[in-house]
């Protein structure tokens, strides 16, 4: 059963490291040990991978395209969240890197791997089969179709273990649609990349892993004391974190309400601010009327961070499934302009069944519903669908459409950028991409930092590279823990929403330290709580675990390092300064009842200079200097860059 | 004193296996879920949750370290009477507010401190 020419890579195990390459169709092989110290795992591992080994002259589609998987030092382990990375070489030329979390991973670790690498193109639909040292490429022709909750019970049923973790795709990945994810325990998804078509493109349905080892710590004594010190940090009874309580109790979606509230929401297709309807799919509401018990994922701090809905009535009654989540009530409930709760269940329960990313069916809906309502599509142009804002049931009949690639849906699977490309006729004002990807919920035009870290970040629209944008309460930030974070801030500047001062520096630490924390793995949602903005726990984890002795500068260094290489991949790939780019309508349109003015694209400069200069990158061009590509250890990036004809300072 | 036992609230259990770590960790110092005695079984496609426990509750650690860390309150360490009647009180308490739907009403003193609004 070969998987084309596949190569399946395992990685460094903690204790043992022992490296495993499977080699031929399958193959174990070891990671450089200095890997560990330059890059730690997971994301920082994987984005090296992909830099040293996929080249620019490959599209997506090409066998030699790797759809790699990461876990790292921390994975098996409580605090590593059951993170994993997911990274390729998306179909828009940038680097495409999702996660997601759930226990897929920390089963990988126990069989006894850490990254999975998969190239070539198989014959025939397949599924991998780890368990423990055997690694099986099998048949999935039975399963190619179905839609993931089918796929997840159909290969249970077949190895007949309900404790087996898979990660899958669901029809939209084998159809090739745009930004498709990659899905783990029904829901948990690797979004926001597009990894899910190169999945569906190299014909793999899904990975099923079972592993019966387990993970030791170097210094359990220490560990056990981080361990406290990180659950009390998310005691919501006693913390200062406007988030906290709001994440225990309701979970992400509880967030919505605050931006609603902050005017901050993009509604209609980002034409507002505010969604008027809001009440009406508030969180309480979902809470009341069909959430029934809590979800989370692999050792989760939080009580109820995710939920498990059923509908039992109206028009979507037999609904069920899990996780709505901020970015889920937002796309589907303000962004088409839809204020009916059960619609949004069903919406976000198709597209887990589908394997879509919920914000690029928000935002195309959205465009295509603005396009419909503008008159430049016509009723004929969209299968005979009444395509006005708030019409809940075109959404979802549109949603399949775009699954199965059907009439109008087919021109939308391609991505709001490449569809309004083909519709044209002005229909080009009114897409909000960015690197040709959709953009997300947070808000642009009333909070310049947020702008500034979407329009940078590496595969597209993605606020999971740098979130929070701003520590939630400024009480948590004392000047001796800045002083201590090495960090030379005025804080009073990074709190002013609307002003391009100081924003450049702040985004610069946020970005390095959540790189550092997906290196770890753990879910960038941790350091909340008491401990503010404040990272060094994690350090004195990723010590006690490995018992190795990294500081606070270095693995600062680990973030601006793989920064850089994700940069210098995306440089490659010829993307510049102009595709760091603000939507037209950010630029141009004002938002909200309390007015927020456009974002100037003079103060989007200044942010943007500034922060090429924080990150030594040329700021004409964007492509990161000789100074600091060899400052971090990346010299051979300069000759690579040469290689291919790219002008390094 | 009375023998206390481990017991699971499983309505409560949001699975997130706190608890299997906690225990192999605190048993054999290593983070294995096959060395834990507490088994969650995740029913994925209902949303449930369910305890096998086999254990005293005498942990190396002290007091049971699956309890501290469990989130939810769902894990208690106490005796078969007090577990009834928590039965009971949880069932009532949850017609009042919505909360203890997921998170148990003994794990935090409620009413809660003021909400953000």
């Amino acid at each position: 059963m070969p998987l084309g020419n596949g190569n399946i890579l395992g990685g460094h195990g903690l204790n043992e490291k022992e490296i495993i390459w499977l080699e031929g169709k399958v193959s174990k092989q070891n990671l450089p040990k200095e890997w560990m110290r330059d890059f730690i795992g997971c994301r920082g591992i994987n984005s090296k991978i992909l830099y040293d080994e996929v080249n620019p002259n490959i599209n997506a589609y090409d066998p030699q395209n790797k759809l790699i998987f990461g876990t790292g030092p921390l994975e098996g382990t409580p605090i590593g969240m059951g993170r994993v990375s997911i990274t390729t070489k998306s179909d828009r030329g940038c680097i495409g890197e999702g996660g997601f979390g759930g226990f897929w991973g920390p089963e990988l670790k126990y069989a006894g791997y850490d990254h999975v690498v998969i190239e070539g193109i198989s014959k025939k639909p397949c599924y991998i089969w780890i368990d423990d040292e055997i690694v099986e490429i099998r048949n999935a022709e039975h399963l190619w179709g179905m839609d993931t909750w089918q796929t997840d019970r159909t290969i249970k049923e077949e190895i007949d273990d309900f404790d087996i973790q898979i990660a899958y795709i669901g029809p939209a990945g084998e159809n090739l649609v745009h930004s498709s994810t990659i899905l783990t325990d029904l829901c948990r998804s690797g979004a926001r990349s597009g990894c899910g078509e190169v999945m569906g493109s190299k014909k793999l349905k899904a990975i099923a892993v079972r592993g019966s080892g387990g993970v030791q710590v170097a210094d359990p004594e220490e560990y056990k004391k981080l361990w406290r010190t990180i659950h009390s940090a998310h005691d919501h009874y006693h913390t200062d974190d406007i988030y906290v309580p709001i994440y225990y109790v309701f979970g992400s979606c509880g967030i919505a309400k605050m931006y609603n509230f902050s005017g901050g929401l993009q509604t209609r297709n980002a034409q507002e601010g505010e969604f008027a309807d809001f009440d009406e799919v508030s969180p309480e509401k979902y809470y009341e009327k069909y959430a029934v018990r809590g979800t989370a994922c692999f050792c989760c701090p939080y009580a109820a961070e995710g939920k498990w809905h059923e509908v039992n009535e109206g028009e979507y009654a037999g609904t069920k499934g899990k996780n709505l989540w901020a970015g889920n009530l937002h796309s589907f409930s303000a962004l088409i302009g839809n204020s009916n709760l059960a619609a949004i269940v069903k919406l976000v329960d198709d597209c887990n069944k589908l394997g879509m990313d919920n914000y690029f069916i928000g935002y195309s809906i959205a465009f295509a519903m603005e396009c419909y309502e503008r008159g430049i599509l016509t009723k004929d142009d969209v299968d005979g669908l009444e395509l006005y804002f708030g019409n809940h049931n075109a959404a979802v009949e549109l949603t399949k459409k775009i699954a199965y690639r059907d009439g109008f849906g087919d021109l939308l699977a391609l991505g709001v950028e490449k569809a309004s490309k083909k519709i044209g006729r002005g229909s080009e004002r009114y897409k909000l991409t960015v690197k040709g990807n959709e953009l997300e919920m947070m808000p642009w035009r009333n909070l310049y930092q947020a702008a500034l870290g979407l329009a940078t970040s590496e595969s597209g629209p993605d606020h999971t590279k740098w979130y929070p944008p701003y520590p939630s309460n400024p009480r948590l930030i004392s000047p001796e823990l800045l002083k201590e974070l090495d960090l030379d801030l005025d804080l009073k500047s990074v709190f002013m929403p609307r002003t391009p001062e100081g924003k450049a520096k702040f985004m610069k630490f946020r970005y390095d330290s959540s790189s550092f924390l997906e290196c770890l793995p753990t879910c960038i949602y941790m350091p909340r709580g008491k401990l503010g903005i404040d990272f060094r726990p994690w350090v004195r984890i990723l010590n006690s675990c490995t018992g190795l002795d990294f500081t606070l500068k270095e693995v600062m260094n680990v973030g601006a390092r793989l920064g850089t290489l994700d940069r210098a991949f995306n440089v490659r790939e010829g993307f510049r300064r102009k595709d760091d780019s603000v939507p037209r309508r950010m630029k141009e349109e004002p938002v909200g009842a309390q007015f927020y003015g456009p974002l100037k694209q003079e103060d989007f400069d200044k942010m943007l200079d500034e922060y090429y200069e924080f990150q030594g990158w040329d700021k004409k061009t964007s492509i990161p200097t000789k100074k600091i590509l060899e400052e971090l250890g990346l010299s051979y990036v300069v000759d690579d860059l040469k290689k291919y004809k790219v002008e390094v300072k | 004193m009375k023998k206390r036992i481990l017991y699971a609230f499983d309505d409560l259990c949001n699975g997130c296996k706190n608890c299997e770590m906690a225990c192999s960790f605190a048993n054999s110092k290593e983070f294995n879920p096959r060395k834990s005695k507490i088994k969650v079984s995740r029913v994925v496609y209902e949303g449930r949750n369910y305890h096998t426990i086999d254990c005293d509750g005498k942990c190396p650690d002290g007091s049971p370290q699956c309890v501290f860390v469990c989130p939810t309150g769902c894990l208690t360490y106490v005796t078969k009477e007090d577990a009834a009647k928590m039965n009971y009180e949880l069932a009532m308490k949850r017609e009042i507010q919505p909360i203890f739907k997921f998170i148990a009403p003994w794990k935090w003193k409620y009413p809660w401190r003021p909400w953000p609004k």
